[in-house]
Protein backbone atom coordinates (compact mmCIF):
# COMPACT_ATOMS: atom_id res chain seq x y z
CA UNK A 1 0.00 0.00 0.00
CA UNK A 2 2.71 2.47 0.80
CA UNK A 3 4.71 1.59 -2.46
CA UNK A 4 1.07 2.12 -4.50
CA UNK A 5 0.81 5.59 -2.38
CA UNK A 6 4.28 6.40 -3.62
CA UNK A 7 3.44 6.04 -7.32
CA UNK A 8 0.11 7.77 -6.90
CA UNK A 9 2.22 10.83 -5.79
CA UNK A 10 5.05 10.26 -8.26
CA UNK A 11 2.96 10.18 -11.24
CA UNK A 12 1.51 13.11 -10.99
CA UNK A 13 4.52 15.01 -9.57
CA UNK A 14 6.11 13.51 -13.05
CA UNK A 15 3.40 14.48 -15.53
CA UNK A 16 2.76 17.92 -14.08
CA UNK A 17 4.58 19.22 -16.92
CA UNK A 18 1.12 18.54 -18.62
CA UNK A 19 -1.38 20.20 -17.36
CA UNK A 20 -4.09 18.31 -15.95
CA UNK A 21 -3.32 15.18 -17.30
CA UNK A 22 -2.00 12.41 -15.09
CA UNK A 23 -3.43 9.29 -14.00
CA UNK A 24 -4.06 10.37 -10.74
CA UNK A 25 -8.50 9.37 -10.58
CA UNK A 26 -7.30 5.99 -12.54
CA UNK A 27 -5.26 4.60 -9.83
CA UNK A 28 -7.63 6.11 -7.08
CA UNK A 29 -10.00 4.04 -8.81
CA UNK A 30 -8.13 1.24 -9.10
CA UNK A 31 -7.29 1.28 -5.41
CA UNK A 32 -10.56 1.99 -4.54
CA UNK A 33 -11.90 -1.15 -6.12
CA UNK A 34 -9.12 -3.35 -5.45
CA UNK A 35 -8.42 -2.45 -1.76
CA UNK A 36 -12.27 -1.01 -0.11
CA UNK A 37 -13.17 2.33 1.10
CA UNK A 38 -11.05 2.34 4.15
CA UNK A 39 -7.44 1.76 2.79
CA UNK A 40 -7.97 3.87 -0.39
CA UNK A 41 -9.08 6.85 1.70
CA UNK A 42 -6.00 5.88 3.99
CA UNK A 43 -3.79 5.65 0.64
CA UNK A 44 -5.32 9.32 -0.95
CA UNK A 45 -5.00 10.83 2.58
CA UNK A 46 -1.22 10.51 2.47
CA UNK A 47 -0.73 10.74 -1.24
CA UNK A 48 -2.48 14.43 -0.87
CA UNK A 49 -0.67 15.32 2.63
CA UNK A 50 2.65 14.31 0.50
CA UNK A 51 1.55 16.47 -2.80
CA UNK A 52 0.43 19.52 -0.24
CA UNK A 53 3.70 19.78 1.54
CA UNK A 54 5.67 19.44 -2.24
CA UNK A 55 4.05 21.91 -3.84
CA UNK A 56 3.74 23.90 -1.05
CA UNK A 57 -0.33 24.27 -1.23
CA UNK A 58 -0.77 22.85 2.58
CA UNK A 59 -3.69 24.98 4.24
CA UNK A 60 -6.74 24.39 6.23
CA UNK A 61 -9.12 25.62 3.40
CA UNK A 62 -7.06 24.41 0.76
CA UNK A 63 -5.72 20.73 1.57
CA UNK A 64 -9.57 20.47 3.07
CA UNK A 65 -11.59 21.12 -0.02
CA UNK A 66 -8.76 18.85 -1.98
CA UNK A 67 -9.43 16.12 0.43
CA UNK A 68 -13.16 16.18 0.24
CA UNK A 69 -13.39 16.56 -3.18
CA UNK A 70 -10.38 13.37 -3.80
CA UNK A 71 -13.19 11.24 -1.06
CA UNK A 72 -15.81 11.77 -3.71
CA UNK A 73 -13.88 8.91 -6.19
CA UNK A 74 -13.69 6.31 -3.14
CA UNK A 75 -16.83 7.19 -1.78
CA UNK A 76 -18.66 6.97 -5.47
CA UNK A 77 -16.74 3.52 -6.36
CA UNK A 78 -17.38 1.82 -3.10
CA UNK A 79 -20.69 2.81 -3.26
CA UNK A 80 -22.95 3.41 -7.11
CA UNK A 81 -19.88 1.99 -9.02
CA UNK A 82 -19.42 -0.57 -6.32
CA UNK A 83 -20.38 -3.78 -8.84
CA UNK A 84 -19.34 -2.01 -12.12
CA UNK A 85 -16.13 -3.68 -13.59
CA UNK A 86 -16.78 -2.65 -17.17
CA UNK A 87 -13.61 -0.44 -18.22
CA UNK A 88 -16.46 1.98 -20.21
CA UNK A 89 -18.45 2.21 -17.68
CA UNK A 90 -15.78 3.12 -15.40
CA UNK A 91 -14.26 5.32 -17.55
CA UNK A 92 -17.11 7.56 -17.57
CA UNK A 93 -17.03 7.10 -13.68
CA UNK A 94 -13.80 8.89 -13.70
CA UNK A 95 -14.41 11.77 -16.17
CA UNK A 96 -17.84 12.26 -13.33
CA UNK A 97 -15.25 12.39 -10.96
CA UNK A 98 -13.08 14.75 -12.63
CA UNK A 99 -15.13 17.12 -12.90
CA UNK A 100 -17.05 16.85 -9.60
CA UNK A 101 -13.22 17.61 -8.57
CA UNK A 102 -13.01 20.40 -10.33
CA UNK A 103 -16.38 21.93 -9.00
CA UNK A 104 -15.92 21.48 -6.03
CA UNK A 105 -12.26 22.84 -5.88
CA UNK A 106 -14.13 26.11 -7.23
CA UNK A 107 -15.27 26.89 -3.83
CA UNK A 108 -11.75 26.45 -1.55
CA UNK A 109 -10.38 28.22 -4.73
CA UNK A 110 -12.54 31.62 -4.56
CA UNK A 111 -12.06 31.70 -0.73
CA UNK A 112 -8.16 31.73 -0.85
CA UNK A 113 -7.19 33.07 -4.53
CA UNK A 114 -10.81 36.04 -3.93
CA UNK A 115 -11.46 34.47 -7.17
CA UNK A 116 -14.68 35.96 -8.48
CA UNK A 117 -17.10 32.71 -9.45
CA UNK A 118 -18.18 33.15 -13.00
CA UNK A 119 -14.63 34.36 -15.20
CA UNK A 120 -12.97 31.26 -12.89
CA UNK A 121 -15.79 29.04 -13.96
CA UNK A 122 -15.54 29.71 -17.42
CA UNK A 123 -11.54 29.86 -17.17
CA UNK A 124 -11.40 26.51 -16.11
CA UNK A 125 -13.53 24.44 -18.20
CA UNK A 126 -10.80 23.79 -20.65
CA UNK A 127 -8.54 22.25 -17.42
CA UNK A 128 -11.53 20.22 -16.64
CA UNK A 129 -11.86 18.80 -19.88
CA UNK A 130 -8.23 17.72 -20.08
CA UNK A 131 -8.87 16.75 -16.38
CA UNK A 132 -12.09 14.34 -17.73
CA UNK A 133 -10.90 13.43 -20.80
CA UNK A 134 -7.19 12.09 -19.93
CA UNK A 135 -9.02 10.22 -16.75
CA UNK A 136 -11.15 8.56 -19.33
CA UNK A 137 -8.77 7.76 -21.45
CA UNK A 138 -6.63 6.16 -18.94
CA UNK A 139 -9.09 4.43 -17.38
CA UNK A 140 -10.34 3.13 -20.66
CA UNK A 141 -6.87 1.90 -21.84
CA UNK A 142 -4.98 1.09 -18.90
CA UNK A 143 -7.76 -0.20 -15.54
CA UNK A 144 -7.93 -3.67 -16.67
CA UNK A 145 -4.78 -4.29 -16.99
CA UNK A 146 -3.40 -3.16 -14.27
CA UNK A 147 -6.07 -4.31 -12.04
CA UNK A 148 -5.40 -7.64 -13.60
CA UNK A 149 -1.54 -6.92 -12.82
CA UNK A 150 -2.14 -5.76 -9.36
CA UNK A 151 -4.34 -8.51 -8.15
CA UNK A 152 -1.86 -10.89 -9.48
CA UNK A 153 1.10 -9.31 -7.53
CA UNK A 154 -0.92 -9.29 -4.28
CA UNK A 155 -1.69 -13.21 -4.49
CA UNK A 156 2.16 -13.34 -4.54
CA UNK A 157 2.53 -11.21 -1.76
CA UNK A 158 2.52 -12.92 1.87
CA UNK A 159 -0.45 -11.79 3.46
CA UNK A 160 -0.18 -9.42 6.82
CA UNK B 1 -17.48 -3.81 -27.53
CA UNK B 2 -13.90 -3.33 -28.12
CA UNK B 3 -14.60 -0.77 -31.67
CA UNK B 4 -17.01 1.24 -28.99
CA UNK B 5 -14.08 1.38 -26.78
CA UNK B 6 -11.94 2.60 -29.85
CA UNK B 7 -14.20 5.39 -31.01
CA UNK B 8 -14.47 6.56 -27.12
CA UNK B 9 -10.62 6.76 -27.07
CA UNK B 10 -10.64 8.29 -30.37
CA UNK B 11 -13.12 11.00 -28.79
CA UNK B 12 -11.64 11.48 -25.51
CA UNK B 13 -8.18 12.19 -27.24
CA UNK B 14 -9.90 15.14 -29.89
CA UNK B 15 -11.37 16.46 -26.29
CA UNK B 16 -7.85 16.39 -25.07
CA UNK B 17 -6.60 18.36 -28.37
CA UNK B 18 -9.38 20.61 -28.31
CA UNK B 19 -8.98 21.72 -24.70
CA UNK B 20 -5.09 22.29 -25.31
CA UNK B 21 -5.85 24.56 -28.10
CA UNK B 22 -8.52 26.54 -25.88
CA UNK B 23 -5.67 26.77 -23.12
CA UNK B 24 -2.85 27.30 -25.68
CA UNK B 25 -4.64 30.16 -27.90
CA UNK B 26 -4.35 33.63 -26.40
CA UNK B 27 -7.08 35.50 -24.28
CA UNK B 28 -7.54 38.68 -25.33
CA UNK B 29 -9.64 41.04 -23.38
CA UNK B 30 -12.09 42.78 -25.09
CA UNK B 31 -12.03 46.83 -25.15
CA UNK B 32 -11.67 50.52 -27.04
CA UNK B 33 -8.11 49.74 -28.39
CA UNK B 34 -4.38 48.19 -27.82
CA UNK B 35 -1.23 50.29 -27.61
CA UNK B 36 2.08 49.04 -27.31
CA UNK B 37 4.51 49.99 -24.65
CA UNK B 38 7.99 49.56 -24.39
CA UNK B 39 10.44 50.73 -22.09
CA UNK B 40 13.91 50.67 -23.08
CA UNK B 41 17.05 52.11 -21.23
CA UNK B 42 20.16 54.37 -22.68
CA UNK B 43 21.82 51.37 -24.60
CA UNK B 44 18.31 51.48 -26.17
CA UNK B 45 17.75 48.00 -24.98
CA UNK B 46 14.32 47.15 -24.36
CA UNK B 47 13.81 45.62 -20.57
CA UNK B 48 9.82 45.36 -21.15
CA UNK B 49 7.42 45.41 -23.90
CA UNK B 50 3.50 45.20 -23.69
CA UNK B 51 0.40 45.25 -25.20
CA UNK B 52 -2.20 47.13 -23.05
CA UNK B 53 -5.84 46.67 -23.87
CA UNK B 54 -7.42 50.35 -22.58
CA UNK B 55 -11.03 51.58 -22.60
CA UNK B 56 -11.65 55.43 -23.96
CA UNK B 57 -11.23 57.80 -20.94
CA UNK B 58 -8.59 55.02 -19.63
CA UNK B 59 -5.81 57.62 -18.22
CA UNK B 60 -1.92 56.88 -19.51
CA UNK B 61 -1.04 57.06 -16.34
CA UNK B 62 -3.56 54.57 -14.71
CA UNK B 63 -2.41 52.21 -17.60
CA UNK B 64 1.10 52.23 -16.55
CA UNK B 65 0.97 51.90 -13.33
CA UNK B 66 -1.05 49.12 -13.54
CA UNK B 67 1.27 47.46 -16.27
CA UNK B 68 4.41 47.87 -15.07
CA UNK B 69 6.32 48.07 -11.70
CA UNK B 70 7.94 50.40 -9.82
CA UNK B 71 6.14 53.75 -11.94
CA UNK B 72 6.90 57.15 -10.04
CA UNK B 73 5.78 60.53 -11.08
CA UNK B 74 6.13 63.44 -9.90
CA UNK B 75 4.65 66.77 -10.57
CA UNK B 76 3.36 65.16 -13.77
CA UNK B 77 6.73 64.09 -14.93
CA UNK B 78 7.54 60.33 -15.31
CA UNK B 79 10.52 59.84 -13.51
CA UNK B 80 10.98 56.05 -12.43
CA UNK B 81 9.31 53.33 -14.83
CA UNK B 82 11.09 49.55 -14.08
CA UNK B 83 14.85 49.82 -13.58
CA UNK B 84 14.55 52.75 -14.68
CA UNK B 85 14.99 55.63 -11.84
CA UNK B 86 15.70 59.35 -13.10
CA UNK B 87 18.80 60.48 -10.89
CA UNK B 88 18.27 63.59 -8.46
CA UNK B 89 20.97 65.19 -10.50
CA UNK B 90 18.54 64.96 -14.09
CA UNK B 91 21.88 63.94 -15.79
CA UNK B 92 18.90 61.72 -17.27
CA UNK B 93 15.85 61.10 -17.94
CA UNK B 94 12.80 58.84 -19.05
CA UNK B 95 11.66 60.43 -22.78
CA UNK B 96 8.62 59.67 -24.43
CA UNK B 97 8.34 58.69 -28.26
CA UNK B 98 4.95 58.04 -29.67
CA UNK B 99 5.13 56.06 -32.62
CA UNK B 100 8.75 56.78 -33.23
CA UNK B 101 8.30 60.65 -32.82
CA UNK B 102 9.46 62.40 -29.43
CA UNK B 103 6.18 63.38 -27.73
CA UNK B 104 5.40 66.77 -27.23
CA UNK B 105 3.37 66.31 -24.38
CA UNK B 106 3.95 65.07 -20.92
CA UNK B 107 2.72 61.63 -20.06
CA UNK B 108 -0.37 62.78 -18.15
CA UNK B 109 -2.20 64.98 -20.95
CA UNK B 110 -0.32 62.82 -23.86
CA UNK B 111 -3.30 61.64 -26.56
CA UNK B 112 -3.25 58.25 -27.85
CA UNK B 113 -5.14 55.69 -29.71
CA UNK B 114 -5.73 52.51 -30.91
CA UNK B 115 -2.84 50.95 -32.53
CA UNK B 116 -0.19 53.75 -30.92
CA UNK B 117 3.33 52.42 -29.96
CA UNK B 118 4.48 54.33 -26.90
CA UNK B 119 8.47 54.05 -26.32
CA UNK B 120 9.74 55.42 -22.90
CA UNK B 121 13.23 55.57 -22.80
CA UNK B 122 15.83 56.67 -20.91
CA UNK B 123 17.71 59.54 -22.10
CA UNK B 124 20.92 61.31 -21.18
CA UNK B 125 20.52 65.17 -20.69
CA UNK B 126 21.91 67.23 -23.24
CA UNK B 127 22.12 71.14 -21.86
CA UNK B 128 23.08 72.32 -25.47
CA UNK B 129 19.89 70.44 -27.02
CA UNK B 130 18.17 72.56 -29.73
CA UNK B 131 20.90 74.56 -29.98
Amino acid sequence: MAMLTVILFLQEELMNFLPNINFTILLMILYAKVFGFAKSAMMITVYLLFDAIYMGSLSPIWTTGQWIAWMVIPLLVCTVFKKTEDSLKLAFAGALCAFLYCWIMILPTMWVLHTPFIPYLMADIPFELLLAASSFLGILLLYDPLKKMLQKLMQTQPQS
Amino acid sequence: MKNKKVLWAILAVIVIAAAYILIAKPFTPKGDGTITVTVTDLDQKVLKEKKIVFNTGDKLVDLLQKNFDNVKMDNGMLMNIESLVTPADWSQFISIYINGEMAMEGIETLPYKDGDKLELRMTVYDPNYGK
